[in-house]
């Protein structure tokens, strides 16, 4: 992924999953990373202190099947 | 990758920033006890603000603003006084609290002087290290982490001004594989060019894993290096890096905190606080002094010292840029340990946001006569690694290493 890529990956997340409060203050954490290839958008939300982490999915796969 | 943003916030340390607010809350060091001894001023500048550190005629510290009131002179050419600290130029005197008690040319009558304050902090001694706090009253206790205080062993103090920020320096504490690579591979390459055997460097392992967890006062690091199974200590055990800025590293003969003091937003002031630890029934001799040294960033040609570890460490950390730009960083799964520490500032930074106490801030006496943090001491399955290659850490600028090395080994107990 180029860094523009990585820039717009960033804004995936913009709220808290849990309790819906906006993220965009920087108190709030949003912090991409990359895991095997993937952009994973880390967020802990300042209002309600839930952490997750958000994928965007951009392709359906059942890797799984493949063993049969 | 962050925000600009969230980059600036997490950075900033100056007065009124969310950072420096969290700062604020914490004793931190600011000079070593000797460097008072043979003078009266230090000049210290801590969290954006100039201050100057002085001892009074009756010996007591104290930490006030470096302009005086007056024109703005640096206090720190003051005159120490019985009482507090006098200005060179026209003699306005201060006490601790830097309230004005005196201005000699004003009027015996005069009330000017009650309404001139500069500012004015507490201090307090520990260890061998004076600490201050800028932070609200009422102040928490000064912690009483465990090399503070313990007993039997000889301690060196070693210092840099380092001209970064202190986040990418605290970062480098999350960071375990940078081991294998600056410490291991890079070190050998050092080693390449000054024509020093390569292979007898015992850091280049493998990291098969890494792993963090936020206990009670920060994070503890674990890794498992190839070779180890996961009973070896520095899984099981691991070290810690104590919220907010320090970290304690160590083995069988020495332990050691690394304290980042931000100077200001690209200045940090870090301190290599050692304790080495006397061989099995070695009684360190009664008021050994404790050295105080410099670790040298850069030789005299402007070339960055890298044959030594702490030096090695401070070449990445400065040029990732006076702040690194995390805007355009690009972590992978080995950087997560960086990202919790940065989830952890906000999360006790929203603490203090609400009133509360942030981690590590610590007012129940009972808690702290000491306190014990956690600290694998069969490093990498090699023992006293540290203490071992004292001469390639930061301790070889100790003027008495050999002799320290010598007395923790039985040697000189009954000479010094
Ligand atoms: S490989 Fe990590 S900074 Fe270059
Ligand atoms: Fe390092
Ligand atoms: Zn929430």
């Amino acid at each position: 992924m180029l860094q523009e890529e990585a820039k717009a990956a960033l804004e995936f997340v913009c709220y808290c999953a849990r309790c819906g409060a906006s993220l965009a203050d920087p108190r709030n954490l949003v912090n991409l990373y990359s895991d095997t290839g993937r952009s994973i958008c880390f967020w802990w939300c300042h209002a309600c202190g839930a952490k997750g982490e958000a994928v965007e999915v951009d392709r359906v796969t059942a890797p799984h099947m493949a063993e049969e | 990758m962050l925000s600009k943003e969230r980059n600036e916030l997490l950075t900033q340390v100056g007065p009124g920033t969310p950072m420096g607010n969290l700062f604020r809350r914490y004793w931190l060091p600011i000079a070593a006890a000797s460097e008072l001894k043979d003078q009266w001023t230090k000049k210290v500048r801590l969290l954006g603000e100039d201050l100057v550190l002085y001892r009074d005629r009756r010996g007591k510290l104290g930490l006030i603003g470096d302009r005086c009131a007056h024109r703005g002179v640096s206090m720190t050419c003051g005159i120490p006084e019985h009482n507090g600290l006098r200005c060179p130029y026209h003699g306005w005197l201060y006490d601790g609290d830097g309230r004005c008690l005196e201005q000699p040319n004003e009027p015996d009558t005069s009330t000017f002087k009650d309404k001139v304050k500069i500012p004015g902090y507490k201090v307090q001694e520990l260890g061998g290290l004076i600490f201050a706090y800028l932070g609200p009253e009422p102040a928490p206790l000064l912690p009483r982490y465990d090399l503070f205080v313990r007993k039997n062993v000889v301690r060196t103090i070693g210092y840099a001004v380092i001209p970064c920020n202190w986040l990418q320096i605290m970062e480098n504490s999350l960071d375990p594989t940078h081991l294998e690579w600056l410490h291991g591979r890079y070190f050998q390459y050092v080693f390449e060019q000054n024509g020093r055997p390569q292979e007898s460097w015992p850091i280049s392992r493998h990291h098969q894993k890494i792993g963090f967890d936020v206990f009670e006062y920060g994070i503890i690091k674990r890794r498992v290096l190839e070779g180890q199974t996961e009973d070896c200590e520095d899984w099981v055990v691991g070290h810690p890096v104590v919220f907010p800025n320090m970290l304690r590293v160590g083995d069988y003969g020495a332990h050691s905190f690394q304290i980042r003091v931000p100077m200001d937003d690209t200045h940090t002031y870090h301190i290599w606080y050692t304790c080495f630890v006397p061989n099995e029934g070695v009684q360190v001799p009664e008021d050994y002094p404790i050295s105080l040294y410099e670790a040298p960033l850069k030789d005299e040609r402007g070339n960055f010292v890298t044959d030594y570890i702490d030096g090695q460490d401070m070449m990445s950390w400065v040029t990732q840029g006076e702040i690194a730009d995390r805007t355009t960083e690009r972590l992978g799964t080995s950087d997560k340990g960086i990202i919790l520490y940065r989830q952890l500032l906000l999360q006790e930074l929203a603490k203090v946001e609400r009133g509360e106490d942030p981690m590590c801030v610590i007012r129940d006496e009972a808690k702290n006569d000491v306190i014990v943090l956690p600290q694998e001491e069969n490093k990498y399955g090699v023992g006293d690694l540290l203490s071992g290659i004292a001469k390639d850490w930061n301790t070889r600028y100790a003027l008495n290493i050999d002799e320290i090395i010598q007395i923790c080994k039985g040697r000189m107990s009954q000479t010094v």
